[in-house]
């Protein structure tokens, strides 16, 4: 008994599929941007990359938030369950806020930046993909630095020295990201 | 470098970043696990966690002397967790004082614990010495605030003379509800016998 696509001497050869930029999974966009930001941020402008980014990006800081905050995380769920339910919630979207905040602000600024510096190039939705990819750096230090904190090797003072860090790399990554957006063909055009 | 290998090397760093942030998840899930009960507010019933913290004195500055809640044993003690920069905190002092202040003779000690005491001691005395002079004022650098449960701020525990938890107030939701429940609270942790 053969399963489709399989005959007795095995499975069928059929031509491996081709991945174009910006088809990778989510932990190779996720490497990309932060290993290889050219093609990272081309592969945001393909139709296969376009709209991801965002999307990568609010899965890794969900993904940071729920990992570094879980304590407190708890501390809500048993606030919640005592019947203090409003101060589980206060204290679940403060620590969500703050998370959030740093990565959204720097999206928001950085994506204006690169639609203005685009000039006529601009696209709006394009250039806040770039923004998202250049935002990668400063979600994924914190992670590591956390890491490094609970293992002992790093002080508060080095925490906010990565952020600022991170800052200064996604910086970096905005000015990659509006060479980018100034290469595109025309005005609109995620190609 | 060949496309190949320049997405080999992607998909290893976004490995390490996932790895990371796994194993993060992993070493709190441990320190979850280990600390449980502590991560659970406390509530009323329960014998109140030790306070042993250094004064923050009228000039400002801490220590060297220390304040323990041991020291208050047969009082009723009002501890108030507050910081500096936390408005309704500042809002609910008066508050705090004036129901404290009622029930002074009565054996009803304030203590106010500042979170960010050890960091910000002297902005913490001259918002003390404005809003409730009569508590004593006490560093913390969030570890007593921590073992005590402490979520959101203001935080009011109640500690009846036994030691024991008389009550815990959450949040500050307007200064008729707090005077009425503080009073009340208070006057229930009085009622109960000496130990």
């Amino acid at each position: 008994m053969h399963r489709p696509g399989e005959n007795a001497a095995g499975p069928a050869e059929a031509p491996a599929p081709v991945k174009r930029a910006g088809e990778g999974g989510w932990m190779e966009r996720l490497g990309a941007a932060l290993v290889a930001p050219t093609r990272a941020l081309a592969a945001s402008e393909t139709s296969a990359g376009a709209g991801r980014a965002p999307a990568d990006l609010a899965v890794l800081i969900l993904a940071g938030f729920m990992a570094t905050s879980l304590p407190r995380l708890v501390k809500a769920g048993w606030l919640v369950a005592d019947g203090a339910a409003m101060d589980g919630v206060h204290l679940f979207l403060a620590d969500l806020s703050g998370a959030l905040m740093a990565p959204l602000l720097f999206v928001i600024v950085s994506g204006l930046a690169v639609t203005v510096l685009a000039g006529r190039r601009r696209s709006t939705a394009a250039d806040f993909d770039l923004a998202c990819v250049a935002a990668v750096p400063l979600a994924a230090i914190p992670a590591v630095v956390q890491l490094a904190y609970r293992i002992g090797a790093a002080s508060p003072g080095l925490l906010t020295a990565a952020n600022w860090a991170g800052y200064a790399w996604g910086g970096a990554l905005v000015a990659l990201a509006v060479r980018q957006a100034r290469r595109r063909r025309s005005r609109g055009g995620a190609s | 470098m060949s496309e190949t290998a320049s997405r080999a090397r992607s998909r290893w760093a976004g490995g390490m970043v996932v790895a990371v942030i796994a194993l993060v998840f992993a070493l709190d899930l441990i320190a979850v696990a280990r600390s449980w009960d502590r991560l659970r507010p406390i509530g009323a019933g329960g014998a109140a966690p030790a306070i042993d913290l250094p004064r923050i004195g009228d000039d400002g500055r801490v220590g060297p002397d220390r304040v323990s809640l041991a020291s208050l044993r047969g009082r009723v003690v009002v501890v108030d967790f507050w910081e500096t920069w936390c408005r309704p905190c500042r809002e609910s002092m008066p508050v705090v004082e004036r129901v404290t202040a009622r029930h002074a003779a009565g054996g009803v000690a304030l203590v106010s614990v500042c979170s960010d005491g050890t960091e910000r001691s002297a902005e913490a005395r001259r918002l003390v010495d404005d809003l409730a002079p009569r508590a004593t004022l006490l560093a913390d650098d969030g570890a007593v605030a921590d073992r005590y449960g402490v979520a959101t701020i203001p935080h009011l525990v109640v500690i009846a003379r036994d030691g024991s938890i008389a009550s815990v107030h959450r949040r500050y939701a307007g200064a008729a509800s707090l005077e009425r429940d503080l009073d009340a609270a208070i006057q229930e942790a009085l009622s109960r016998p000496a130990p």
